[in-house]
């Protein structure tokens, strides 16, 4: 294993434009990790080829002082994203060898800052997943397995890109957040999982599973890595009418400013029944160290918590049932062989579709036909508005919010596979976020008792992603937290 | 809530899913206990609150400029096509 993997983004960024490496050497690199990893499977679509190009045109731009944000760093994106000409499939079989004619924005924002793409990487079947089990290319394997041998989960649905990020295949990587799809995974895999504020990044190019709640995140190994490419992928698009025309601010300088008077929500909520002792001592130890750094803890709570999880598993399908509505077997994609037009949707969707979306899309057809809207679909709306409410009141109070993760660490593969709504509930602390459009992160802060990863997370007020980070960055700092999977996967 | 094999067939047709008879009773069971623990939200006091409809702004804040645009030539679009005559996709016969 090159060293050069071991580097973090502003390491290979400052090695990069010292001429201590070229571009070429560093995707060399991750590339011939990238290779070694087949075991982990989070690597849908490697494209090494575009890499070495990428790169080699860095190094004429490195070598002539123009320099892009992000020259030469490699980096992989959840194949949830349009990549012109490279196979983008949301890991579904009714997407099997769909190659888009056009680049999402927030990807584009990656290539004219100088990045090079390495890959496409795993995840659940349109992003509808916990553990990353779903996809049509089977699942990813964690590269941590901790005290045991066990073939743990890397979580869901970005677990491709957490994965691979966590196992030096490359420094960060694009995944997509719609209920913690981005946090979740970075909390079992030791990595920073940043979702940023609903509106904040583009979701054009997106392939859409919950228009509402799906935004672009980072998964990076370091909260400065985070702010780095926050700052590439933020910005208004005309093309996303959600997308916020609103200043983006230098977060990687903000990140200089410190933690010193700022008020942290802790909300009593979130301690629920039967929490593992690992997570709640991690969450009180995080708020020591904030403390410490000069902080204030004040207890606070959202009421309508334990709400959020079943209004978004109402919301979520029901857009899904909208948004997959497109996959007709005409247009692109996957086509069954029918004889009439209603058998070819039929059928096209039923050898296309996996277990989970199918489920998916006939829960959301349920709760929004005639007859069940109002008992439901509308009901979770207005619950909805109840828990964004709540994050509105607290936020006159605090500044910030900080809570665990997950409510456990990494769970072995399969283990909930059987079980729909044991595996829903591994979203409980991440979901409320998405309904209310607010940013957060997940920071890696220590190894339970079992060697496995731990994370807390941190809350914000919509587009206030700038206190997220330097809270988050003040839990790094102390928790000096450095663990490294053992490479298992390269034997 | 128990959901009736009717309901389960009225909906994957809403959906545009065919699904053989045992995938209908195993998605029944599925979203009859996935409906059962969303019943608790039956418990939330929500009189008098407006459901949630979007992130605020206003849609005129969201409006472009009124000009057009190149699209993408025919042949990109139907570039993915699984099935396509000259310039066009195609669909099975609708008419008799």
């Amino acid at each position: 294993m090159s060293e050069i993997t071991q580097w973090s983004l502003h390491r290979l960024r400052g090695a990069l434009r010292e001429k201590e490496v070229s571009a070429v050497e560093v995707a060399r690199a991750h590339i011939d990790a990238i290779g070694e990893a087949a075991a982990l499977n989070a690597v849908t679509t490697p494209t090494p080829e575009r890499a070495m190009e990428m790169a080699e045109q860095s190094d004429k731009r490195l070598a002539s002082g123009e320099g892009r944000v992000l020259e030469g760093i490699p980096l992989g994106v959840k194949d949830m994203f349009c990549t012109e000409g490279v196979a983008s499939t949301a890991c579904s079989n009714i997407l099997e060898g769909f190659t888009p004619p056009y680049e999402s924005d927030v990807t584009e924002r990656l290539w004219q800052a100088g990045a090079c793409l390495l890959g496409k990487l795993n995840c659940d079947e349109f992003a509808m997943g916990s553990s990353s089990e779903t996809g049509s290319f089977g699942a990813v394997c964690n590269p941590w397995r901790g005290n045991g041998d066990a073939q743990l989960t890397a979580g869901g649905s970005s677990g491709g890109s957490a994965a691979a990020v966590a196992a030096r295949l490359m420094p960060a990587a694009l995944g997509t957040d719609t209920g913690g799809s981005v946090r979740q995974p970075a909390a079992l895999t030791g990595t920073v999982g940043l979702k940023p504020s609903y509106g904040r990044c583009s979701r054009y190019g997106i392939i859409s599973y919950a228009s509402s709640l799906e935004q672009a995140g980072i998964l990076a190994r370091s909260v400065t890595d985070s702010a780095i490419l926050l700052g590439t992928i933020a910005g208004h698009d005309p093309r996303d009418s959600t997308s916020a025309n609103i200043e983006v601010p230098d977060y990687e300088s903000a990140l200089k400013d410190g933690v010193s008077k700022m008020r942290v929500g802790i909300p009593k909520e979130y301690s629920v029944d039967g929490m593992p002792d690992e997570i709640s001592n991690l969450w009180k130890q995080s708020a020591d160290w904030l403390v410490e750094q000069g902080a204030e803890i004040v207890e606070v709570s959202l009421p309508h918590t334990q709400y959020a999880l079943p209004a978004y598993y109402i919301i979520a399908p029901a857009e899904a049932s909208s948004n997959l509505a497109r996959y007709d077997g005409i247009r692109y994609g996957k086509r069954a062989s029918a004889d009439g037009v209603d058998e070819l949707y039929g059928r096209t969707r039923a050898e296309g579709f996996g277990v989970e979306v199918k489920r998916r899309i006939l829960m959301g057809s349920y709760v929004l036909s005639a007859g069940y809207y109002e008992a439901y679909y509308l009901k979770a709306q207005k619950v909805r508005a109840l828990v964004a409410k709540d994050f509105d009141s607290v936020f006159e109070k605090v500044d910030v919010l900080l809570t665990p993760t997950t409510p456990s660490a990494a769970f072995a593969l399969g283990e909930k596979s059987e079980d729909v709504l044991a595996l829903y509930l591994s979203d409980i602390f991440t979901v409320p976020v998405n309904l209310a459009g607010l940013p957060a992160i997940s920071v890696p802060a220590k190894l339970n008792g079992e060697g496995l990863p731990l994370g807390v997370q941190f809350i914000g007020r919509r587009f206030d992603e700038v206190t997220l980070l330097r809270a988050a960055k003040t839990v790094e700092d102390s928790a000096g937290f450095d663990a490294t999977p053992q490479p298992w996967w390269t034997s | 809530m128990s959901i009736t094999p009717e309901i389960i067939r009225q909906i994957a047709a809403l959906s545009r899913l065919h699904l053989e008879e045992n995938e209908l009773e195993q998605f029944r069971e599925d979203l009859s206990q996935i409906l059962d623990w969303m019943g608790q939200l039956e418990s939330v006091d929500t009189d008098g609150v407006d459901a949630f409809t979007g992130m605020g702004g206003s849609l005129l804040e969201h409006a472009r400029d009124d000009s057009t645009a190149e699209t993408p030539l025919p042949d990109v679009l139907l570039s993915n096509a699984p099935e396509r005559v000259d310039d066009f996709f195609t669909v099975p016969k609708i008419l008799e």
